[in-house]
């Protein structure tokens, strides 16, 4: 029993990550492994490495341009969400003004709606604004549903932090614009890397907008290049594969990165004055 | 430096709670006001008031001479030490003290004199380099001071700067604002709610109870002549002992009647005064008698020894829920438990209206 106390979490931890791993170590073997054997007798370990996936991928299919395309959209969303939406946070969570709470709410309810069900009206606007197949016409839907999930956790992450804080880098002359610089940005920054990385991943994956949005392979973003891998008769699952291992490393290294920030991040609030 | 005026402040945060009433305060150019009172009586929102980080819902408030009832905080040019201290936790101690001078655009060779000059005088210079998790809690309180020190603002703000030093530690830095102030030539607004480190600093003290100014004047003034009765039972300790009677003025003067006691000679002259009243004496003020011309006799219940003196609690014979405290020297002669007879300093009493609490003579 005493045994089964100490190893059981390891054995549930473990088990965790075997199934979260798993498909990605997979996907990375079957990348590595020449097309005509992918349908052989399944093997865990890969009996020969050849590269020529992702030769291909780069060589034939270009594969550097939704790269380019993905990094440009969900960069300049990020950024962009961060740096308007810290502000936003940080009046809706220290100012004093009317309407505070609907307005908190009313940004929230944005989000709710069913992405499909706003593709055509956004698509109409966009094409109206000369902006189907341009970054910016990805960019600013992405806003849509970034910017909401940007405000929402700045809030809740400048209240926790004292008030007395700014109040007294006011007291020390400070205007509030360079209170929040000077003081709370930093102490935030935690909280933004946090924010930041989500609103990267979220962008780096989004398919409907993007698919809806761009006409060629000139603005596709990754997860639409890929998804147009497959041909009329056969589909490149070697290829396939090793765009999803490209597409996803960056993110996972992201991540790895900055895990110690943002587990600081969620765990926020023990900041000391 | 400059004066602050507070001119019929009031303050009702938005959940309708009143903070203060009706504010009537004026702080010469230089002086230090210690501003008084239990908890929760408004202290610090007044403090909050005059830095401009709360609004007055009522009156206006002047710095030098100029109503800034409208102005921000940062164009005040006031110092203010938070109670919690409120230091930059990303910034080292030199960054600390420096933040406000930078904010004032001075020369960097100035801020960095500015700087050295403070962390001397409190004693930090060993410490400039480090982060604020990185002292203790009196380096911290010190740190928070420095930063208000090494500005010169029209006037310092400080919301109970010493309570969380122990006793040693806050007697040393009380002694250090003292200095401060006097060398600096500094008007100071001082938040307390201990009473003795509002009678030792304070040029003037600010009594303020629920919101409400009591009195304003200089600590003898205050302990000797309370305007009333909750600042004559708030100031001094251990606090005065009171006794709620009747006030009479027949053919041969005066007379206070109580159940705990009767006060015929030396009542005063208190002008066409009759009725409910209080009357008011301080620990010291009660000496010890025969039982024949003793104001009361009572049953000593415990004896508490003060250091120098003893402070002894009495009970009243006359009157049993009536309790005194007496302060004595070392070798008064009482025991536990024996009834003795006390008198009333007739120099020091304090007579209070039985209804509103005003004083009577
Ligand atoms: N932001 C606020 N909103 C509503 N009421 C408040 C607010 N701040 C303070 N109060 C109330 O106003 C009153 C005065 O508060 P204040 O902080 O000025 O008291 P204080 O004298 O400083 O007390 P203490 O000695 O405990 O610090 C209290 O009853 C408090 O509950
Ligand atoms: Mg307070």
């Amino acid at each position: 029993m005493r045994r089964l106390g100490r190893w059981g979490p390891v054995i549930v931890v473990g088990l965790l990550v075997l199934a979260i791993a798993f498909p990605f170590y997979w996907a990375v073997v079957s990348s590595l492994t020449p097309e005509a054997r992918l349908f052989e007798a399944p093997s865990l370990f890969p009996r020969q490495l050849v590269f020529d996936h992702y030769r291909a991928l780069f060589d034939e299919r270009n594969f550097w341009i939704p790269i380019r395309n993905s990094l440009i959209v969900a960069g300049n969303t990020t950024a962009f969400c961060v740096l308007v939406g810290s502000l936003c946070a940080y009046a809706l969570a220290r100012l004093q003004f009317r309407w505070k709470r609907p307005i908190l709410a009313f940004i929230l309810a944005v989000t709710m709606f069913p992405q499909i069900s706003i593709v055509s009206p956004l698509y109409l606007l966009l094409r109206a604004l000369g902006l189907i197949n341009t970054y910016p016409g990805l960019v600013l839907p992405y806003l849509t549903f970034a910017m909401p999930l940007t405000v929402w956790l700045l809030v809740s992450f400048f209240r926790q932090l004292p008030a007395e804080l700014e109040e007294a880098a006011m007291a020390d002359g400070a205007s509030r614009l360079r209170a929040f610089w000077e003081i709370i940005l930093p102490l935030s920054l935690p909280g933004l890397a946090t924010t930041a990385i989500l609103t990267l991943v979220y962008c780096w994956n989004e398919f409907l907008f993007a698919l809806s949005f761009t006409l060629g392979p000139e603005r596709q973003t990754v997860p639409v290049a890929i998804a147009l891998f497959r041909g009329q008769y056969q589909v490149p699952w070697g290829q396939i594969l090793a765009a999803a291992v490209v597409a996803t490393a960056p993110v996972a290294l992201l991540v790895l990165l900055f895990q110690r920030k943002i587990v600081q991040g969620l765990t926020a609030g023990t900041v000391k004055g | 430096m400059a004066s602050v005026t507070l001119e019929n402040v009031g303050k009702t945060y938005p959940n309708g709670q009143v903070a203060a009433r009706d504010m009537d305060l004026a702080i010469q150019d230089g002086e230090l006001v210690v501003l008084v009172g239990p908890s929760g009586c408004g202290k610090s929102t007044t403090l909050r008031m005059v830095a401009g980080l709360e609004t007055p819902t009522a009156g206006r408030i002047l710095i030098g001479g100029k109503d800034v009832t409208a102005t921000p905080p940062q164009d005040r040019d006031i110092a203010m030490v938070f109670q919690t201290y409120a230091l930059y936790p990303h910034k080292t101690v030199r960054d600390n003290l420096a933040f406000g001078l930078r904010m004032r655009r001075l020369a960097a060779d100035e801020i960095g004199r500015r700087v050295r000059e403070a962390a001397r005088t409190l004693g930090l210079e060993e410490l400039l380099d480090r982060k604020p998790a990185q002292l203790s809690g009196g380096q911290r309180q010190r740190v928070a001071l420095g930063r208000a020190i090494v500005r010169e603002p029209k006037a310092f703000l400080l919301d109970e700067p010493l309570s969380n030093l122990d006793a040693k530690l806050r007697l040393q830095t009380r002694a250090e604002l003292a200095r401060i102030h006097k060398q600096l030539g500094a008007t100071m607004l001082y938040v307390t709610h201990d009473q003795e480190e509002a009678m030792t600093l304070g040029d003037r003290v600010a009594v303020l109870e629920d919101g409400r100014l009591q009195q304003v004047a200089s600590p003898a003034e205050v302990y000797r002549r309370p305007a009333n009765v909750f600042v004559a039972g708030f100031i001094g300790s251990p606090a005065m002992n009171l006794f709620r009677g009747l006030l009479q003025t027949d053919d041969e003067g005066p007379r206070f009647e109580s159940s705990g006691c009767t006060l015929t000679s030396g009542v005063g002259t208190i002008p066409g005064r009759s009725g409910p009243a209080i009357l008011g004496v301080r620990p010291p003020d009660i000496e010890l008698c025969d039982r024949e011309s003793a104001d009361l006799s009572a049953r000593v219940e415990v004896i508490e020894l003060l250091g120098s003196a003893i402070l002894v609690h009495l009970r009243a014979t006359a009157a049993e829920e009536q309790t005194i405290r007496a302060v004595g020297p070392e070798d008064w002669e009482v025991a536990e438990d024996e009834v003795i007879g006390v008198r009333f300093n007739r120099e020091r009493l304090h007579f209070f209206d039985g209804d509103g609490g005003r004083r009577l003579n």
